[in-house]
C-alpha cells in the first residue's frame, strides 16, 4: 500500500477507535443508569397503584360507616319512615329515599349506592333504579363479614342504553332502629382513571385483567408484546379472599432500548463522520507531505535516468523540503560534475575509441607495411619470386585495404547513426523480417508471443538490432554441431515494455566482462573478424528507442542471453540499461 | 276533554257549592270555583302525543290531545256515568237498530257544520281501520237517517254508548284522517301551532258546549323527568304530572294542590316483528314473564300510584292483584319456559342465547319507560340474552311499531271502556290479533276464559298499571280525571283571573 494510502488509514483509525470506545463506554453508562431508574420506576408505579387502591378502598368504607347510621339524615329517615310503615316505605317514602340516595351518590363521588330493608328487599339503588324491588343478600352479607373491609365485586348496571359489568370495591354497613335494618352497600367503579393515575407514556402502564378468564376489563394503552419484565400483579379480592380480578402494572424499557439505538447510532454516524473525515483530512496531510516525497522520488528517477537537469519544485519549509532542497542541491552539483564526467567520459569515450580506432586501424596498417618493405626488398634483389611476392603482397595489402574500409565504414555508421523514426511496430513481424534476411546455418528458433502490442520504434533500426544479435549468437555457436539460437518476444513483467530476448547455448559472457560488451570496439572475436562496435550500435538504437539492453545467462540453453527491453508507451524511458 | 252537565254559562250555583267543598273534595272530586273566561296556562302530557288522528292513538297523550280537538258522539263524566256530547241522546235501539240523533248546530273550527255524514264516515273509518276496528266488532252498517246516525247491530249492546265515548271514535270532517299540523275537529280547543316539545292551543269559540274558559293552553312535554316538576316548581307551569318540585322535600313557589287518577293506566311491553322467531314464541314471552321483577315497578313513577300487574284489567276495573309470588320473578318457571321454547327455536338454546341482543324502544319523552325497560333488560339478562334501548321520539315510535320494526317496546294503553272483555280486546288489538279482539270484543269469548287465553298468548306483557296524579297550582280550578286517568282540562279556569 503506498504512503498516502498507509497514512489515510492511521489516520482513520486513530479517530475510530478513541470514537468506538467511547461509544461504548457511553453505552453501558446509560444502559446501567436507565436500568436503575427503570426499576425505581417500576417501584414506584406499583407502590403508587397500591396506594391509589387503598385510598379507594377507605374511601368506600368511610362512606359506608358514615352512612349506615341512625343518625344520619338519610339512612335515619329511611328507618323511621320503616319503622312508620310497619317494615314498608310508603310513596311519599320511596320517592323521598330515590332522591336523596342519588344526591348522595353523587355527592360521595361513589358509583354504586344500595339499601336493603326488610328481607334484603333493595329499597333504593341510586345507581340503577330498575333493582328497586329485587332482593340482593351482599349487603347483608358483607356487612356482617369479619373485617369489615372493602371487597371486589362484579356488578351488572344499568348504562344508558344496555346493561354493562362493572368491577367496583365495595363496603358494606347495616344500621338499625327499633327493630328495623338496613344495610347500606357503596362502591366505587374501577375505571380507567385508576390506571391513568399510574400511568406514563412509553413508561408505565397498566391494565385490569378479569381472574377467571383473562379479559381485559381495562386495556392496557400500548401493546405489551415484547415486555422486557414480567408486570406487577395486585389481586383485587371479592367476598370469599379469592381474586375476582387482576391490577397489572407494567414498566418499559423501551427508552432505553430506544435510548441505546439511539446512542449507536449516534455513535455510528458520528464514526462514519469521523471517518469521512479523517479519511479526508488524512488525505489532505498526506498529500501534502508525499508531495515532497513523490517530486523527491520523480527527481530521483530522473537522476537515475541520467536528466541531471531535473529540479525538485520544493517549496515547505519543513524536513521534507530540506530533503529537496538538498536533492536540489546533489543534483547541481551532479550535473556539474556530470557536465564534466560527461565532457570527461565523452573525451575519453572518445579517447577510448580513437585509441580503439586507432589500434584497429593500426592492424591492417602494419601488414600492408611488412608486404611493401618486402616487396621493396624483393625488387632491389630482383628475387625471382618477385612475381609471387608481389601477386601475395598485393593480396595481403588489398584484403588490408579492405579491411581498413571496412572498419572506417563502420565507424562512419556507428558515428552517424541517425534518430530513429518511430512507427507503431509489431515486433514479431521485425523478429520475422530479421530472420529472413538472416544468413547463418543454424535454425532459429522462435518462441514469440502472440497478442503483442505494437511498439513505436524504427523497423529499420530494430531489424538491424535482430540481425547484430543474431550474427553475435551465430559466432557463439560456431564450430558447435548442436548449436542452438532462440529467439523471444514477451510482454514485459511490469506491463508497460515488450521483450526481445536472442539466447544461445554457446560459451556465454564471462560475468566479469558483461558490462562491457556493450562499449565501442570491445571484441571477444579478436582475429575473428569482430570490429566490436555491432553491440554498441544495439546499444545506441536501444537507447534511442527509450528501451533498455541487457546480458545475462541463457539459463535453459547455457549460453548466453541477450535481453532487449522497449517500452509500450512512445517516450518512456525504461531505466537505464545494466551496462 | 270535560263533562259538562249544562254549558258553561250557567254554572253558577254549583260553582258557589263547590268552592265550598274545595278544601275537603277528595281526589277525582271535580274542583270549582268562580270561573271567569279569558287567561291561559301552561300545562303538560304524560309524554309527547304521536299525531292527532284518533283511530291512530297510542297513548295517554295521544287520548288527551284527541279529547280536546275533537268530540265523541258520548262522554264518559268524572261521575263514570255516560253523557251525549255530539249525541242529543243516549242512543234509541230497535231490534237490531241503534239512532243517534245529533246536537244541532255543531261546528268544526273551520266553520263547516258538522252533520251526520261526518259521524258516518268517521264510524265507517273506524270500524274498516286495523287498529280500532274491534270497537264496532258488533256494528254491520252505519247509515245517515236525515239529521240521525243508525247503527245496524248484530245483537244489541248496553255498552255501545261508552264505545262511542271512546277517543278512537272522535268525529272528524267527512270521517278522514286530520291533517298532520292542522287537525280540524269540533272540540274545546283547537291547534294554533305545534312546536318541538309543545301544543299551542286556543279556545275554539263555537264550541257545543261554549268556549273553554281558558283562552290559551300549552301543552308540554320533557325528555328529562326532573325539568317537568323543576318548571312547575319555579312557576313556569299551572300543572305537572311529575311532582310539585324537583327534588323531594322541596317547596314550590306557589300553592299546589294534587290529584290523583285511578291507576287505569296500562304500561306494557310490546312485541315487534324483528325477532318474530323468538318473540313470536309464546314459551319465550312466557319466560319473559316469569323473571320480570314486577315488584320493583311499584316504585317507578313520582310517587303516583303504580300496581304491577299481570294483567291488562286494573285492579280498580277488578282485575286481579299481584301475588306475592309473582312480585318477585320466578326464575324456575322461568327457566322452564325458556327450555320448551328453546326446544322449538334454535336462536334460544343455551349455547346461542347469549348471542340473542333485542332492542326495546321506549318514547323519550316518557322518563319512566326507560327506567321501566332497564328491568325489562334485566329481566332478560336472567334469560341469558341481551338486550339495548333506543329512545325515540313518539311519532317515530309510532311508526316503528305500527310497521313492526322493533323487538320490544314501552307502551302505554288507557282504559277507556271499562269492561274486561274490551280491555283484553284492546290487548290483543294492539298485538294485531284482530281475530282475538274481535271475538272477545263481540262477547265470543267471556268469563275466566279470557284470562286463560290472554295468560296462553301473552299478546302484550302487562307491567304495572298507573295512576296519573297531577300537581296544579290552587289558582287553577276545574281539574277531574275521568275512569280512563286522562286530565279534564276543558273546564280549567284560573281564579282569581288577574
Amino acid at each position: 500500500m503506498r504512503l498516502r494510502g498507509r497514512f489515510t488509514l492511521w489516520f482513520a483509525l486513530a479517530a475510530l477507535v478513541p470514537i468506538a470506545v467511547a461509544a461504548l463506554v457511553t453505552r453501558e453508562v446509560v444502559a446501567r443508569s436507565f436500568r436503575n431508574d427503570y426499576e425505581r420506576t417500576r417501584s414506584a408505579a406499583e407502590a403508587a397503584m397500591r396506594h391509589e387502591l387503598t385510598r379507594l378502598e377507605a374511601q368506600v368504607v368511610t362512606a359506608a360507616q358514615a352512612l349506615a347510621s341512625k343518625n344520619h339524615p338519610f339512612i335515619g329517615t329511611v328507618l323511621t319512615d320503616l319503622i312508620n310503615g310497619g317494615g314498608q316505605l310508603d310513596a311519599k317514602g320511596q320517592l323521598r329515599l330515590r332522591d336523596w340516595s342519588s344526591q348522595e351518590m353523587s355527592g360521595l363521588g361513589l358509583n354504586v349506592l344500595m339499601v336493603t330493608g326488610p328481607n334484603d328487599r333493595i329499597l333504593s339503588a341510586a345507581h340503577d333504579r330498575g333493582l328497586v324491588g329485587e332482593r340482593a343478600v351482599e349487603p347483608r352479607q358483607l356487612a356482617r363479614s369479619d373485617g369489615g373491609g372493602a371487597v371486589y365485586r362484579f356488578e351488572k348496571v344499568m348504562g344508558p342504553r344496555t346493561m354493562a359489568t362493572i368491577l367496583v370495591v365495595e363496603a358494606a354497613r347495616s344500621a338499625k332502629d327499633g327493630g328495623q335494618e338496613v344495610h347500606v352497600l357503596v362502591g366505587r367503579q374501577l375505571d380507567a382513571d385508576l390506571v391513568d393515575s399510574v400511568r406514563r407514556p412509553g413508561q408505565i402502564d397498566a391494565r385490569l385483567v378479569a381472574a377467571d378468564d383473562g379479559r381485559e376489563l381495562i386495556a392496557p394503552r400500548a401493546s405489551w408484546t415484547g415486555l422486557g419484565t414480567p408486570p406487577v400483579r395486585i389481586a383485587l379480592t371479592g367476598p370469599d379472599g379469592k381474586p375476582v380480578a387482576w391490577l397489572e402494572v407494567a414498566a418499559w424499557d423501551r427508552n432505553l432500548s430506544a435510548l441505546l439505538d439511539q446512542v449507536t447510532l449516534v455513535a455510528a454516524v458520528m464514526a462514519a463522520g469521523a471517518i469521512f473525515l479523517t479519511i479526508l483530512l488524512g488525505a489532505m496531510v498526506a498529500r501534502r507531505i508525499t508531495r515532497g516525497l513523490d517530486l523527491l522520488v520523480v527527481g530521483a528517477q530522473a537522476a537515475a535516468r541520467g536528466d541531471l537537469e531535473h529540479r525538485v519544485p520544493m517549496t515547505s519549509k519543513d524536513e521534507v523540503g530540506e530533503v529537496g532542497r538538498a536533492f536540489n542541491l546533489m543534483m547541481e552539483d551532479l550535473r556539474s560534475a556530470g557536465d564534466r564526467l560527461v565532457i570527461a567520459e565523452r573525451i575519453a569515450a572518445w579517447q577510448e575509441i580513437a585509441r580503439r580506432l586507432a589500434h584497429e586501424i593500426k592492424n591492417p596498417l602494419t601488414p600492408i607495411q611488412m608486404a611493401m618493405d618486402t616487396l621493396r626488398k624483393v625488387w632491389r634483389k630482383q628475387h625471382p619470386s618477385f612475381g609471387e611476392i608481389l601477386e601475395e603482397s598485393t593480396t595481403t595489402v588489398l584484403e588490408e585495404v579492405e579491411r581498413l574500409k571496412r572498419i572506417v565504414s563502420e565507424f562512419s555508421d556507428f558515428a552517424r547513426l541517425p534518430k530513429p523514426a518511430p512507427m507503431p511496430t509489431d515486433i514479431n513481424e521485425v523478429v520475422a523480417g530479421a530472420l529472413a534476411l538472416y544468413e547463418g546455418a543454424t535454425p532459429v528458433e522462435r518462441r514469440l508471443a502472440d497478442g503483442l502490442p505494437t511498439i513505436e520504434a524504427d523497423k529499420g533500426q530494430m531489424t538491424q538490432v535482430l540481425l547484430n544479435l543474431l550474427e553475435n549468437a551465430r559466432d557463439a555457436i560456431s564450430g558447435k554441431e548442436d548449436g542452438k539460437i532462440v529467439v523471444t518476444t514477451r510482454k514485459g513483467d511490469a506491463g508497460d515494455r515488450v521483450e526481445l530476448a536472442v539466447e544461445d547455448n554457446g560459451p556465454g559472457v564471462a560475468s566479469d566482462i558483461r558490462d562491457r560488451v556493450f562499449t565501442p570496439y570491445f571484441t571477444t572475436k579478436q582475429g575473428k573478424g569482430g570490429t566490436g562496435l555491432g553491440l554498441a550500435i544495439v546499444h545506441r538504437i536501444v537507447g534511442d528507442h527509450g528501451g533498455r539492453i541487457m546480458v545475462t545467462e541463457a539459463t535453459s540453453l547455457g549460453g548466453a542471453r541477450v535481453v532487449v527491453e522497449l517500452p509500450l508507451r512512445p517516450g518512456q524511458l525504461l531505466l537505464a540499461s545494466r551496462v | 276533554m270535560g263533562a259538562r252537565l249544562t254549558p258553561r254559562r250557567s254554572r253558577g250555583p254549583l260553582v258557589v257549592a263547590a268552592l265550598c267543598a274545595l278544601a275537603i273534595a277528595p281526589a277525582g272530586a271535580r274542583g270549582e270555583g268562580r270561573p271567569a273566561y279569558g287567561g291561559a296556562a301552561v300545562g303538560t302530557l304524560l309524554g309527547e302525543p304521536a299525531g292527532f288522528d284518533p283511530i291512530a292513538l297510542r297513548s295517554h297523550a295521544d287520548a288527551a290531545v284527541v279529547g280536546l280537538l275533537f268530540d265523541t258522539l258520548y262522554e264518559v263524566g268524572p261521575d263514570g256515568v255516560v253523557h251525549p256530547q255530539l249525541a242529543a241522546a243516549l242512543p234509541e235501539v230497535q231490534a237490531d237498530k241503534a239512532r243517534i240523533a245529533l246536537r244541532p248546530g255543531v261546528r268544526f273550527h273551520d266553520g263547516t257544520a258538522l252533520t251526520a255524514v261526518d259521524v258516518v264516515a268517521t264510524l265507517a273509518r273506524v270500524r274498516a281501520s286495523a287498529a280500532a276496528g274491534w270497537l264496532l266488532v258488533s256494528v254491520e252498517d252505519i247509515a245517515v237517517d236525515g239529521d240521525d246516525v243508525v247503527l245496524t247491530l248484530e245483537a244489541p249492546r248496553k255498552d255501545l254508548a261508552r264505545i262511542l265515548a271512546t277517543p278512537w271514535t272522535a268525529v272528524t270532517p267527512r270521517g278522514l284522517a286530520p291533517k298532520k299540523d292542522a287537525p280540524i275537529g269540533s272540540g274545546p280547543f283547537r291547534l294554533s301551532a305545534r312546536k318541538r316539545d309543545r301544543l299551542e292551543l286556543e279556545a275554539w269559540e263555537g264550541h257545543l258546549a261554549g268556549r273553554p274558559y281558558l283562552d290559551r293552553l300549552t301543552l308540554r312535554w320533557f325528555v328529562s323527568g326532573d325539568d317537568e316538576a323543576q318548571l312547575y316548581e319555579t312557576g313556569g307551569a299551572h300543572w305537572s304530572l311529575r311532582g310539585a318540585t324537583r327534588f323531594a322535600g322541596g317547596s314550590p313557589k306557589h300553592a299546589t294542590t294534587e290529584l290523583e287518577s285511578p291507576a287505569t293506566v296500562l304500561v306494557y311491553l310490546g312485541f315487534g316483528q324483528v325477532h318474530a322467531d323468538v318473540l313470536g314464541n309464546r314459551d319465550f314471552r312466557a319466560a319473559l314473564d316469569a323473571a320480570l321483577a314486577r315488584g320493583g315497578l311499584a316504585t317507578v313513577g313520582r310517587g303516583e300510584r303504580a300496581v304491577p300487574a299481570i294483567d291488562p284489567v286494573p285492579l280498580d276495573l277488578g282485575g286481579p292483584s299481584l301475588s306475592a309470588i309473582a312480585a318477585d320473578p320466578r326464575l324456575d318457571v322461568a327457566e322452564a319456559a325458556l327450555a320448551r321454547a328453546a326446544s322449538k327455536v334454535r336462536a334460544l338454546a343455551r349455547d346461542r342465547i347469549a348471542a340473542l341482543t333485542l332492542e326495546i324502544l321506549v318514547a323519550d319523552s316518557r322518563p319512566d319507560d326507560r327506567e321501566v325497560a332497564a328491568r325489562v333488560v334485566r329481566a332478560l339478562d336472567k334469560l341469558g340474552a341481551r338486550a339495548t334501548i333506543t329512545a325515540v321520539d313518539a311519532t317515530e315510535l309510532a311508526r316503528r311499531v305500527t310497521a313492526g320494526n322493533c323487538d320490544l317496546y314501552v307502551g302505554h294503553a288507557t282504559a277507556e271502556l271499562g269492561a274486561s272483555a274490551m280491555i283484553y280486546a284492546q290487548a290483543f288489538a294492539i298485538a294485531g290479533d284482530r281475530g282475538h279482539a274481535d271475538k272477545l270484543a263481540g262477547g265470543a269469548i267471556t268469563g275466566v276464559r279470557m284470562k286463560e287465553l290472554f295468560a296462553a298468548r301473552l299478546p302484550i306483557i302487562p307491567l304495572y298499571h298507573r295512576a296519573v296524579r297531577v300537581h296544579h297550582r290552587a289558582d287553577l280550578r276545574g281539574a277531574w280525571f275521568d275512569s280512563s286517568a286522562r286530565l279534564g282540562v276543558a273546564d280549567l279556569f284560573v281564579w282569581p283571573l288577574k
